[in-house]
């Protein structure tokens, strides 16, 4: 069980990693769906870690979601999944998680949400 | 008559202008609107009352394919046999007082095994008629699956008690004698016994599949160490071991060989568990295949490397074995046989009457009825029962497997060959 303070220090450095590679999407995504904090006991550690996802998401232009999805790996995916369910219960960027929400569904079936709901690693 | 073909249009004129046979059951099916094409599928059982289409939960049949075993989701099991695409009733077995949940049909001695939320199992003998030998298998939960061994010796049932009872025939009590095998920690849900009789594999809602120990003294030959020095078989009931997974466990069958043990999961994955000879299986043999759809509901191996599974989907998937490697493969059902009808010709009273149907039950809102009121699918609702028999098998290979649902719907499948089966599909459906 690794502690709170462990766990927010690699969200912060992935933060930072995903803020140099906005320029291109399909890198800053791949990295900010690294190493998911699925040991934190603090609800506070997972918001930090969807944030940093969403900031990767919000940079992608509408075009090019499709084409993003399609070079992660199904593991990937599934770990997408979870993280828009996760950063839906938050009121901001909606409009754009449900575009990824819904190019993601085409995509991956509706396997990988079945996958999101039921997996007992929740992010 | 090419008017709409809602499901009550098309039960009304099945059963009016159908032959009368014993219990109501129907013959043929809808054909697509080409109107001479083979009819896609049949419908087992229509309801006295309203004349619908009742829904299977459970399904078996003999070993040649001529006879049918199904229960229409209520205390009866219906005996039927096949005839040219008709399915003709010819008994009714009501000996359970709560709804049969499993219907087994042991090929070569010809008896069925059912079980029931009555928390009983019958054993049924055929001479003349179909004669019950109750099973009394002391839980107080209940039964929900229920599987001959595969010499016929012996069945196991699993129970919501958390427990699976092992049930032999004692010849000095004429009388079959059930033992639990606990271990569990919710409600168990499917059985599969091993290729050597010794052993089986339950997978339970509480996520787990365990392996356990099954030898019964004077029912079976002296058991060898098939799992490995550590594994003793002396007492039955033995774990031999636990492997997780992230979901209930719908349902599992061993391989012709034994080697694998593939089981669906609830979270939309097919896992295939390496169960080699001399050691126990552990959670690094597990190979887990993530399906693009819904969850399955039922599983059944084809051949050493084809599995079928059919489900929530209401399409049966094939999942081939390939370099060593398990993918989900194609889909049985290609979703171009139901033509959707146009709806020209519909009376206002019965356009209305569909409107309001389709809203409440199947939460299709009225701006626009005719897109979704018929699934692309031929099954229409879930798959709850898939089934082969050895008449259909060439060189150990299944050719024809049938499907029935929750529907009423009974369709059948040519099975194609592997090649077919994998053409055109990544490996990326993988994890």
């Amino acid at each position: 069980m690794a502690d709170e303070g462990t766990l927010r220090e690699a969200i912060a450095s992935r933060d930072k990693q995903v803020t140099s590679l906005l320029s291109t999407p399909p890198a800053a995504v791949k990295a900010a769906l690294t190493d998911p904090p699925y040991t934190s006991e603090s609800d506070e550690t997972r918001k930090m870690s969807a944030k940093v996802v969403v900031k990767a998401l919000v940079a992608v232009p509408e075009k090019e979601i499709g084409s993003v999805i399609a070079g992660l790996s199904g593991t990937e995916q599934d770990l997408l999944m979870k993280y828009i369910y996760r950063a839906l219960e938050g009121s901001e960027s909606s409009q754009q998680l449900l575009k990824w929400h819904a190019v993601l569904t085409e995509k991956a079936g509706m396997g990988c949400i079945m996958r999101a709901l039921s997996e007992s690693q929740r992010v | 008559t090419h008017g709409p073909r809602r499901w009550l249009d098309c039960a009304e004129a099945m059963f009016e202008g159908g032959s009368a046979s014993p219990g109501g059951g129907s013959a043929g099916g809808a054909r697509s609107k080409s109107g001479d094409g083979p009819a896609l599928y049949s419908v087992l059982k229509l309801d006295d009352t309203t004349k619908r289409p009742m829904p299977i939960s459970c399904f078996a049949m003999n070993q040649d394919g001529s006879m049918v075993a199904f229960s229409p989701n209520n205390n009866e099991v219906h005996i039927a046999e096949v005839k040219e695409g008709a399915f003709n009733v010819l008994h009714v077995l009501s000996e359970h007082d709560q709804k049969v949940t499993f219907v087994d049909w042991a090929p070569k001695t010809n008896r069925i095994l059912t079980c029931s939320e009555d928390r009983n199992a019958y054993v049924w003998d055929f001479s003349d008629t179909w004669k019950p030998t109750l099973v009394l298998l002391r839980i107080n939960r209940a039964a929900t699956y229920a599987k001959w061994s595969n010499n016929e010796t012996k069945f196991a049932v699993a129970s919501g008690q958390k427990c699976v009872a092992i049930c032999y025939y004692e010849e000095e009590s004429n009388w079959w004698v059930s033992k639990l095998v606990e271990g569990f920690e919710s409600t168990v849900l499917t059985v599969s016994w091993h290729a050597s009789d010794i052993a089986f594999a339950a997978g339970s809602s509480d996520g787990t599949v365990r392996l356990f120990t099954a030898a019964v003294k004077g029912v079976d030959s002296k058991p060898s160490q098939i799992f490995g020095p550590d594994v003793s078989f002396k007492k039955m009931g033995t774990e031999i071991c636990v492997i997780q997974t992230n979901a209930w466990v719908q349902d599992m069958a061993f391989s012709p060989s034994s080697e694998v043990l593939a089981y669906a999961t609830h979270d939309s994955s097919v896992h295939f568990l390496s169960v080699p000879s001399g050691a126990a299986p552990s959670q690094e043999g597990v190979q887990s295949v993530r399906c693009s759809g819904l969850p399955h509901r039922r599983v059944l191996f084809l051949a050493e490397d084809t599995l079928v599974a059919g489900g929530h989907d209401n399409n049966p998937t094939l999942y081939c074995l390939r370099g060593g490697k398990w993918a989900e493969g194609k889909k049985l059902d290609s979703g171009t046989s139901v033509k959707k009808e146009s709806s020209a010709s519909s009376s206002a009273r019965s356009a209305a009457f569909k409107k309001f149907e389709m809203s409440s039950s199947q939460g299709i809102d009225d701006k626009n009825p005719e897109a979704d009121a018929v699934l692309t699918t031929v099954h229409q609702n879930a798959i709850s029962g898939l089934g082969t028999c050895a008449a259909w098998k060439e060189g150990g290979r299944s050719s024809k497997v049938v499907s029935v649902g929750l529907d009423g719907r009974l369709c059948s499948w040519p099975v194609p060959s592997l090649e077919e089966a994998m053409a055109g599909l990544s490996i990326g459906a993988q994890v």
